[in-house]
């Protein structure tokens, strides 16, 4: 779908945005009165805190206050409708005279339902009931599951808890998580949602120099989990471009809104939280293997490959295995220790509300000086550095500030500072020379005594040893701010507007440190190096909008709203290098070859929308809007890009030909379309010449500075732009009992930005340059089902189901040839990434139980092996609830399946190290021989062996939580209530995969590759929560 | 809130935003990059030369280029890494998707276009400099060269705005035959003659490579006879621009090892113990694969130990060849033993090795064989030794089953057919390209 595009859209909502301000001022005032009342749980009779009260048509509204009483002022008077919504209680609408110039009294008891959904919704325009959006919106209560489940990060809080959403999380302690939501739309952008945090954009990558400087091999921070779950009142996803058109350029891959804790008016409450925790490894790891033997026709010992032994050029003497990582004496693997302590308050009047945070949190990660290593330093009297002895280690202090004002019934004024401070070591990981893991992936199948030249003895490594690698420091230290202002100035009941302007600002500093005659002995690295890289980044939001209702006729609505916006990004970064220390150098100006480079990196979006919300009769809900975006990174012969969209929910059950059954609350009929885009890089459009290292040559003895092009530039570029259909049915059944919604979703990624790959005859220094090119499309369904199987005093039993289906497909590559690479293409008509190797059988012809090559029938050529992304996820959570609901134990099981993961660190064992079983033990499986010798031996090489299906289910979690009597609390602590809650973290896993874990990822990139990669440990946790 | 404030806050908002232009809000400056307009005049011409210097550093000794490739598919190195680029390359299986090649190719082709778009420049903004612009038809003439002699025929040489159609083996030398003819027309031109007249002896030295290539060998001694035996141009390496990547690859990575009659038809050495290409034989450490046996050159022991990508020596290398093919054996050893009297191509070392004198060989083909094995030591890890058997192929009959290593590889199978590279699978991009015409050599 295109639209004309025009540069004076801006100018033209501006405008728009006057005319409506300023007509308020304008508008007579109508009599008024005040509203008070007080909102119950018809059950219990306590007061319901937090519940919104909104007089039907209007943005008069209130949130209840910690006793559970409200107070609107300005209601015009006559005949009004009120509407209570609180998550966890069925709605209702009140019927209300308002008599001018006196207090009008309604009290109303909620009545509790089970639902896990909160009946509003935070979109682009401002909060909405949900039921008058017409997409289903992923909700994540974080405020209740972070009390109740082994939550240590947000990556944590993110996996399984909404369908569509799919979350790779690292395996070291700090690593940060891969997050999609359905499926991959880009060929060669990330694949990143957007984050917003209380109104406020935050930068969220997790890859790249935003989220990490220093390569380590794969693993790499997020910035994402800087952010603190225990400062989360609530987490909604908004899935794809119908649901997140306004938010405009870069929400193509869906927006993750995050709205932190907020105080209500009321006593001061306390919240002091405590937990303890520790983590390990339950599983083994593959062995390495060593056949030895001697050759056929002499004495000299050798290394007897079952190939060789079959060919008669060996005879095999033994097998040995060993595996340094399953030894208790060599083994890295230790066990990890995690600690969280947290003060929380809030309260305040109905003025002025404040909520106040405070936590730390430890973790050291479950990397540890081997024993063996540890004996060989003390016997050398060598100290043992800290970040020698546990290399990976985590601390994060945060702290929170958000207060929000309100004047008048007519102003509400926010100011949320949210504050972040980590320090985070981490060795060597993943595909690197000098990773640990690497090392003893690549070792012999002995315990080798063989001596390095630094004095340490190999004991099952290949090269190096861990003692060695751990002296290599590599620390990260991020100060993070998250400010926002926020202004919600209601001059007239019709009439809303409100504007955000915040900041995040992220100041880092990576360090990696070998000390002269320290780390490992390879090349120069104990001549000794310091880097030292230094990054600012800050992304500005200011958004401002203004929301005008109106009710033409008695049964029909009108909500228009205009709104501008303003994301600017920019990264400084300097980065000193320094080479060939001195004896007690650690800073990158002590070594004799230092050297420097900067990098800035900005990309601005400037963005107006208009909304056109109409309903009809409060059943049917109609909405229509554009909005218009132009990015600094949009060549120049390109203007701007207009994304439409529209949404219809109808509640279908509220109408009068609707057939009435006594089991159905509620039936929701949903539909919408939209489109959002994803920009190119900052200097994709550009043709530059680029100089630094690569343009410099050394001429009579001095260096000299050059020039060389770079960048050819496209000055068309476009943004890629994707557009979604989506339709689902929303059902509320049994008294509110149980809740379903399924969902369809199809969307097409067009003027697909694609790295077009350069002829390398061109001469070009870029080796790709970004065309809008092609197509891709991800269509899919998702589900939810909650239920409230057994409600009594004594016992109560709930289940949630959730699960979805995406297909992704590369439809159209826009004339460039197919990419293809060493075990991934990407061809029109197939999955983006997906797993492409010449496929073989094989048959044991002559029944010796030895697979050679002969025996292995290889197809021509390369063929498609399967997706590299899960197609399906299913979550299947179940509570159980006893005592009247003080003592609570769930469980969430979840599967991923339909997808392939390619078991790279096996791939190397056979190939490069040599080692693996299959190479080396005539026991093996005959699986495990073909595999092997089809990559090594059989002249094709192919690696399709080491793609394995990949499908697992994870016990996630499980948790028990009690809530102490209260006044066993009050006794003991003073305190109002006191929980406690035992939990553990991944559990187990069942599935065929053989390699190290089916969600271990080398990097976050949107290709998984289990290779050399830590997968997620178990983790234990005790909690304590006490409320003051 | 009264309604004077209110109406104040709603004008201030209107009045700041309308203040506000879409065009200045948008606008980027990144300091990373340079405008091409800053190359439009005398200095930027210079620092477009200096920039093409740098590429064709990095297209030969200062990265790991199509010197250290061709020597793993020749008989120069032996793979003692894990990357299975390497391990396929040396075992002459090398496939078009190979990345590494496909690297060292742009790496060739952009020295060659940087030194066409540098003499553009200096064409039109440094007229009188000579000495430079020949210099940046000789990076030319050498890359296509280098081209030639390591792919397989059906080689585009596009630019950055046009796509280049495929041009044979023959075609492409025959290009690098101007450019090397280009450059010494234009360093004939120069009144300054300091930087000239050492590209004019580059310029003959790569024009009697290019014409032993096409067959053309009394030529090709004729051109390489004006260069003086010690001249050399040298790239120089500094661990602040680019370390030697034979230093870098070999001795210091350990993921290259000098190999000894590699394949059973390989040259000999290690066991040769030629003061040419002193090799450690004491095994301090394995190669980078845990596995494979590590001997480290001697001729580059340091990060920035400088190398002669054209000299003196191969000239007469050139010289000598010329006068065997001419019959004249008797002077061409005469021209082999005059280079092994004392003259210096070890970058190493300011002493020039003294080398026994060579007996004269029975018949062309042994004293082919002899030029050959010297041209393999004098020439080491240059980009020379695939090129040569290759030649011995087209030029000289043999067999590539004699000439290239065979049999068994080191880990595990057998060695391929391959005796050039392919032009690799980006090239794809290029709609003229056809893919390689043919594999031979």
């Amino acid at each position: 779908m295109n639209f004309a595009r025009s540069t004076i859209w801006p100018r033209a909502f501006v405008r728009a945005l006057a005319v409506l301000t300023l007509g308020a001022t304008v508008v007579a005032a109508q009599q008024q009165a005040t509203l008070t009342g007080r909102i119950v749980d018809t059950q219990t009779g306590s007061p319901v805190a937090g519940a919104l009260v909104n007089v039907v048509g209007t943005n008069l509204g209130q949130h209840t206050n910690a006793e559970g009483r409200f107070s609107v002022r300005g209601v015009p008077a006559g005949a009004q409708r009120v509407r209570i919504l609180r998550i966890g209680y069925a709605e209702q609408v009140q019927p209300v005279t308002i008599t001018a110039g006196a207090e009008t009294t309604l009290d109303v008891r909620l009545q509790a339902v089970l639902t896990q959904l909160s009946p509003v919704v935070t979109t682009a325009t401002g909060e909405q009931r949900r039921l008058e959006v017409g997409n289903a919106v992923g909700q994540i209560d974080a405020a209740t599951i972070v009390e109740t489940s082994p939550v240590a990060n947000i990556s944590d809080l993110l996996t399984a808890r909404a369908p569509g959403v799919q979350v790779l999380s690292g395996g070291a302690t700090g690593t940060g998580a891969r997050v999609r939501i359905r499926g991959t739309n880009s060929l060669s952008l990330a694949n990143d949602p957007v984050y917003i945090v209380d109104g406020v954009r935050i930068e969220a990558s997790s890859t790249g120099i935003r989220a990490q400087s220093i390569g380590l091999g794969g693993s790499q921070g997020s910035r994402l989990n800087d952010l603190n779950p225990e400062e989360i009142e609530d987490i909604q996803v908004l899935r794809g471009p119908s649901a997140a058109t306004l938010y405009g350029t870069d929400a193509a891959n869906g927006v993750i809104v995050i709205t932190t804790k907020r105080g209500r008016a009321g006593a001061p409450r306390w919240n002091a939280y405590v937990e303890q925790g520790g983590m390990s490894y339950l599983q083994d790891f593959p062995d390495n293997y060593t056949a030895f033997g001697k050759t056929a026709t002499g004495t000299a010992a050798t290394t007897c490959y079952v190939s060789n032994v079959v060919s008669g050029a060996c005879v095999r003497d033994s097998i040995a295995t060993f595996q340094p990582l399953n030894n208790g004496e060599t083994t890295i693997f230790g066990k990890g220790y995690r600690q969280q302590y947290g003060l929380q308050l809030s309260g305040g009047t109905e003025m002025i509300r404040y909520f106040l945070s405070g936590e730390f949190e430890g973790e050291k990660g479950i990397l540890k000086l081997p024993d063996f290593e540890r004996k060989r330093l003390n016997a050398a009297n060598k100290e043992i550095l800290d970040y020698v002895n546990r290399p990976n280690t985590l601390e994060r202090k945060t702290g929170r500030a958000n207060l929000t004002l309100s004047p008048t019934q007519k102003l509400d004024l926010g100011i949320n500072v949210g504050y972040t401070q980590t320090f985070q070591q981490l060795p060597n990981l993943d595909n690197n020379l000098f990773s640990p893991v690497a090392q003893a992936f690549f070792g012999t199948g002995v315990r080798t005594t063989t001596p390095t030249s630094t004095g340490a003895v190999l004991n099952g490594y290949q090269n190096f040893t861990p003692g060695d690698i751990f002296e290599e420091s590599y620390q990260q230290s991020i100060n993070r701010v998250i400010t926002s202002a926020t202004a919600n100035f209601r001059p007239f009941n019709f009439l809303e507007t409100r504007g955000n302007f915040g900041l995040d600002f992220t100041g880092g500093r990576e360090t990696d440190l070998c000390r002269k005659a320290t780390c490992p002995d390879n090349g120069t690295t104990r001549q000794g190096f310091s880097l030292d890289d230094r990054r600012q980044i800050f992304q500005y939001t200011a958004d401002v909008a203004g929301t005008a209702r109106f009710q033409p006729a008695q049964s029909l609505g009108s909500a228009t709203t205009v709104g501008v916006q303003y994301f600017a990004n920019r990264l400084e970064r300097a980065r000193s290098t320094g080479t060939t220390l001195p004896p007690g150098g650690t800073a990158p100006a002590s070594g004799s070859v230092p050297t420097v480079a900067s990098t800035t990196d900005e990309t601005r979006t400037l963005g107006a929308y208009i909304e056109e919300a109409v309903n009809w009769r409060e059943r049917l809900f109609v909405t229509g809007a554009l909005r218009y975006d132009d990015n600094s990174a949009f060549g120049s012969d390109f203007s701007g890009v207009v994304y439409p969209k529209a949404s219809l929910s109808w509640i279908v059950s509220e109408e009068s030909f609707f057939p009435v059954a006594s089991w159905l609350n509620s039936f929701r009929v949903r539909a919408a379309v939209g489109q959002s885009g994803v920009r190119p890089g900052t200097n994709d459009a550009l043709q530059f010449l680029t100089a630094g290292p690569t343009a410099t040559a050394r001429i009579n003895s001095a260096d000299n500075p050059g020039l060389v092009v770079s960048s050819p530039g496209n000055s068309a570029l476009e943004p890629e732009t994707t557009t979604e259909y989506e339709a689902g049915l929303d059902w509320e059944m049994f008294a509110n009992r149980v809740s379903l919604e399924l969902t369809y979703y199809n969307k097409t990624s067009a003027q697909a930005l694609i790295a077009r790959v350069l002829a390398p005859s061109g001469g070009t220094g870029a080796t790709t340059q970004f065309e809008n090119l092609g197509a891709v499309t991800n269509k899919g369904g998702e589900a939810l089902l909650n239920a409230r199987v057994i409600q009594r005093a004594s016992f109560g039993w709930d289940v949630g189901l959730s699960g979805s289906y995406n297909s992704n497909k590369l439809v159209d590559l826009g004339g460039v040839p197919p990419q293809i690479g060493a075990t991934v293409q990407q061809r029109a008509g197939y999955p983006l990434n997906g797993y492409w190797q010449r496929k073989y059988t094989y048959d044991d012809a002559n029944n010796d139980r030895i697979i050679s090559a002969a025996e292995i029938t290889v197809e021509d050529s390369a063929t498609f092996v399967g997706s590299s992304i899960p197609k399906t996820e299913i979550v299947f959570t179940n509570g159980f609830d006893f005592l009247n609901g003080r003592l609570r134990l769930q469980a969430l099981v979840d599967y991923k399946g339909g997808h392939y993961l390619y078991n790279n660190t096996e791939r190397f064992k056979c190939v490069d190290a040599r080692n693996c079983r299959g190479r080396h033990d005539p026991s093996a499986s005959l699986f495990e021989q073909a595999r092997s010798v089809a990559a090594t031996e059989h002249p094709a090489r192919t690696l399709v062996g080491f793609m394995e299906k990949a499908d697992f289910v994870r016990f996630r979690e499980i948790s028990l939580t009690a809530d102490v009597p209260d006044r066993w609390a009050s006794r003991a602590l003073r305190a109002q209530g006191v929980s406690m809650t035992l939990s553990a973290r991944n559990l187990g896993t069942i599935t065929d995969y053989t390699g190290i874990d089916p969600e271990s990822s080398y990097g976050q990139a949107d290709v998984p590759n289990d290779f050399l990669t830590l997968p997620p440990p178990t983790y234990f946790t005790f909690r304590m929560n006490i409320r003051y | 809130m009264p309604k004077g404030v209110s109406r104040a806050v709603a004008c201030a908002g209107i009045a700041l935003l309308a203040a506000c232009s879409p065009d200045d809000l948008l606008t980027v400056t990144d300091p990373d990059i340079i405008d091409p307009s800053a190359v439009r005049d005398t200095a930027g011409a210079s620092a477009l030369r200096v920039g093409a210097i740098a590429r064709f550093n990095i297209a030969t000794s200062g990265a790991e280029s199509m010197f250290l490739y061709s020597g793993l598919l020749a008989d120069e190195f032996r793979s003692s890494d894990t990357f299975s680029q390497r391990d396929e390359t040396d075992q002459r299986r090398v496939q078009t998707s190979n990345a590494n090649i496909n690297t060292a190719l742009r790496d060739v082709n952009r020295a060659r276009v940087s030194a066409l778009q540098a003499a553009q420049g200096l064409a039109e903004f440094s007229p009188t400099r000579k000495g430079e612009l020949a210099e940046m038809f000789f990076v030319q003439a050498f890359t296509e060269n280098m081209l030639g002699e390591h792919f397989c025929s059906g080689i585009p040489l596009s630019t950055p705005l046009e796509f280049g159609e495929p041009l044979t083996t023959v075609q492409v030398f025959e290009r690098a035959l101007a450019h090397a003819d280009s450059a010494l027309a234009v360093a004939a031109m120069d009144t300054v003659p300091a930087l000239s007249r050492s590209i004019a002896n580059a310029a003959s030295v790569i024009k009697g490579r290019v014409l032993l290539n096409l067959n053309r060998h009394a030529e090709a001694g004729v051109a390489a006879a004006r260069v003086p035996l010690t001249y050399q141009y040298v790239n120089e390496q500094s661990q602040s621009s680019r370390d030697n990547a034979i230093w870098s690859f070999n001795f210091n990575a350990r993921r290259y090892t000098v190999v000894d009659r590699e394949g059973g038809n390989g040259i000999n050495f290690i066991s040769a113990v030629d003061p040419r290409l002193v090799v450690d034989t004491a095994v301090l450490k394995g190669g980078f694969d845990g596995a494979t046996t590590l001997f480290r050159q001697r001729l580059f022991p340091t990060r920035d130990t400088p190398f002669a990508v054209a000299t003196g020596v191969e000239a007469k290398l050139i010289v000598a060849e010329a006068l065997i093919k001419a019959g004249s054996g008797a002077a061409a050893l005469d021209t082999l033993n005059k280079i092994r009297a004392g003259v210096v191509r070890l970058e190493n070392t300011a002493n020039a090795p003294v080398l026994p004198a060579l007996t004269l060989q029975v018949g062309q083909a042994a004293q082919i064989d002899q030029l050959m094995r010297e041209r393999a030591f004098w020439l080491y890890a240059s980009g020379h030794r695939l090129g040569d058997l290759r030649r011995l192929i087209r030029q000289y009959g043999r067999g590539a089953e004699t000439v290239f290593p065979t049999g068994a590889y080191h880990k595990g199978g057998t060695y391929g057919p391959d005796v050039n590279f392919p032009i690799t699978q980006a090239e794809e991009n290029n709609p003229k390209f056809k893919g390689c015409l043919n594999r031979d050599a």
